[in-house]
């Protein structure tokens, strides 16, 4: 009730989620939106600055990019999406057994964490991304996994803390399991900055995916995603200026409303 | 003091030999060889047995590795399988360019960061402080290589008055003024990200430590406000800053090689994928450990400039 009051006050939350979910809509209702086929090449219409008939004009190809950008954010946000859950999954699954447990378990956990981050997480993407070839999936599982760290970091110092508390000493001495222990008890008390940290892995995700397929690395052509738009504009911009800039504007439309929903969110929480 | 500084290095060192392995192993069990694209080679065993005798592949794994770390210690990173020259020399051409864009980067964001962070915290809730704030917001949500993309097509193609690639101009005699130009755009583009995440540790820090009572007794004493923001606020919000930037450095090369790319920049950024792509093991091996030990370097010295600056961490 109390947090209710506090969210409808909380204007840049709604306004976020306003965003976000209409971006979801977007996403959901994609093929009832776009005007063309995002496939579709008319290469005489190539390069048609934004009009009537294609509002945020065509590509290289005459392709429409109003409707490759629309098609786009399905990759994006599903990327974003289910990257993140298993970057929460996996950190926190670390980070509880880390910091719960201590000793040799933490150490191992946390060195592993440690080489992870001192790769620069591009860098380890690709170095991934020659193992495997760059699918919609395969980019789902490598941006997840190589981005839990941060995550496991977080989830390993609040678990460190709270196993010392009275209540869990007062449950372990009633002879809990630790497994029961750590779902039951520790968890849903480590739970406000979890949900913080899952809302800030998303755009993490989707700017991880969209600098790999600026780099050629990413989902291959020609599904149209955001990153993969801005490559191919990388050769055009400088004569079609409507080329780079509405795909990199809804990334950074997309990116800076999960961030505000993570920062209001974080607000909500620790009042 | 020393036996906490010996354990981090030996954590360096495990990391270091972690990163190594990782990548070697990453490296062999990825499909595709690196003498695939030569047609010569492609379609004639005998020939493909002799060039991988000629470069010990056709070792055992474990072995090739030994005697990779083996030769690395000694600071030989192998001969690219691609260009067929030293890594090293490879190496010696590309990292320069990307430490000075890193570089300048670093510092840019900090001499923006610090001033605004500080600025931000003391008029809490002002409207400055929110302008400020929309920025960071801004600055850490804009994809990198759109804002480069952006700004070439203002500055240097509609107004043409900065270069849009590369470090210096083609065939003309070194002037640092030309190497200012072309550093400009990319630094700005770099230092963007860095700059917004440093001004919300810096605003929270300073925050933090003006509401501390020795804030106040130094206010009680008499001193003056400069004195009390430079001896006392600065001093304590600069140790977690310290950290701070040690763990945002591996972004900064990220971002660094997005950057290198939209700029044509002579950096390792394309260097990177051109190399993982056609498998040349040598210098993937030898880019990802650089970049990995001028990370735990860094690491290690943020360690050690916080021990020095703060003594309750001798003793944990």
């Amino acid at each position: 009730m109390i947090l209710g009051k506090r969210v409808q006050k909380n204007k840049i939350f709604i306004f976020s989620l306003v965003i976000i979910t209409g971006l979801f809509l977007m996403a959901l209702f994609a093929p009832h939106l776009v005007s063309h086929d995002p496939l579709k090449t008319e290469t005489e219409n190539w390069l048609t600055p934004p009009g009537p008939d294609n509002w945020f004009g065509t590509d290289r190809l005459g392709r429409d990019i109003y409707s490759r950008v629309v098609f786009g954010s399905r990759i994006s946000l599903s990327i974003g999406f289910i990257s993140a859950a298993i970057m929460i999954f996996t950190g926190t699954l670390l980070g509880a057994l880390a910091g719960y447990y201590g000793g040799i378990v933490d150490n191992l956990i946390m060195r592993l964490t440690d080489i992870i981050i001192v790769f620069p997480v591009l860098f380890l993407i690709i170095t991934l991304i020659s193992l495997f070839d760059s699918g919609f999936i395969h980019i789902i599982l490598i941006i997840g996994f190589t981005g839990w760290p941060v995550v496991a970091r977080l989830v390993r110092a609040e678990f460190m803390s709270l196993r010392e508390r009275d209540f869990v000493q007062a449950i372990r001495a009633l002879g809990a399991s630790d497994l029961r222990i750590i779902t039951r008890h520790i968890l849903p008390n480590a739970l406000d900055p979890i949900v913080v940290a899952a809302t800030l892995s998303v755009p993490a995700a989707i700017l991880a995916e969209a600098g790999l397929s600026f780099l050629g690395l990413g989902i291959p052509a020609p599904v149209p995603t955001w990153g993969n738009i801005l490559r191919e504009a990388h050769g055009y911009f400088r004569q079609a200026w409507w080329y780079a800039a509405f795909p990199g504007a809804f990334i950074f439309v997309t990116v800076m409303a999960f961030n505000l929903l993570g920062e209001s969110l974080k607000d909500l929480l620790d009042s | 003091m020393y036996p906490f500084f010996s354990r981090r290095i030996f954590h360096a060192i495990i990391v270091l030999l972690g990163v190594s392995l990782l990548t070697f192993v990453m490296m062999n069990l990825a499909p595709g060889d690196p003498y695939h694209l030569d047609p010569e080679l492609r379609f004639n065993p005998e020939a493909v047995a002799r060039w991988k005798e000629l470069r010990q592949l056709d070792q055992p794994l474990h072995v090739q590795y030994f005697s990779w770390l083996k030769n690395m210690l000694q600071g030989d990173f192998g001969i690219s399988l691609v260009h067929n020259k030293p890594v090293w020399e490879l190496m010696m051409e590309r990292v320069p360019a990307t430490l000075l864009l890193t570089g300048t980067s670093l510092l840019v964001s900090l001499l923006i960061s610090i001033p605004l962070g500080v600025f931000s915290a003391l008029r809490k809730g002002s409207f400055w402080d929110q302008v400020i704030s929309s920025f960071t917001l801004g600055g850490v949500s804009i994809p990198n290589f759109w804002l480069g993309m952006l700004l070439i097509l203002f500055f240097s193609y509609h107004f043409k008055w900065l270069p849009a690639a590369g470090m210096r101009t083609v065939g003309m005699e070194f002037s640092l003024l030309d190497y200012l130009k072309h550093l400009l755009l990319p630094t700005v583009v770099l230092s963007v990200a860095s700059a917004a995440y440093f001004i919300r540790y810096v605003r929270a820090g300073v925050w933090e430590v003006i509401q501390q009572d020795y804030i106040i007794t130094a206010r009680a004493k008499g001193l003056g406000d400069m004195t009390i923001l430079l001896r006392h606020v600065l001093r304590n919000a600069a140790l977690p800053l310290i950290t701070v930037i040690s763990l945002h450095l591996p972004y900064l090369f990220t971002g660094a090689m997005l950057t290198e790319y939209v700029f044509s920049w002579p950096g390792m950024g394309r260097w990177i994928v051109s190399a993982t792509l056609s498998r040349d093991y040598p210098s993937v091996m030898a880019i990802n450990i650089m970049v990995a030990f001028l990370v735990t370097l860094f690491n290690l010295v943020a360690d050690l400039l916080y021990a020095s600056f703060d003594p309750r961490i001798k003793y944990r």
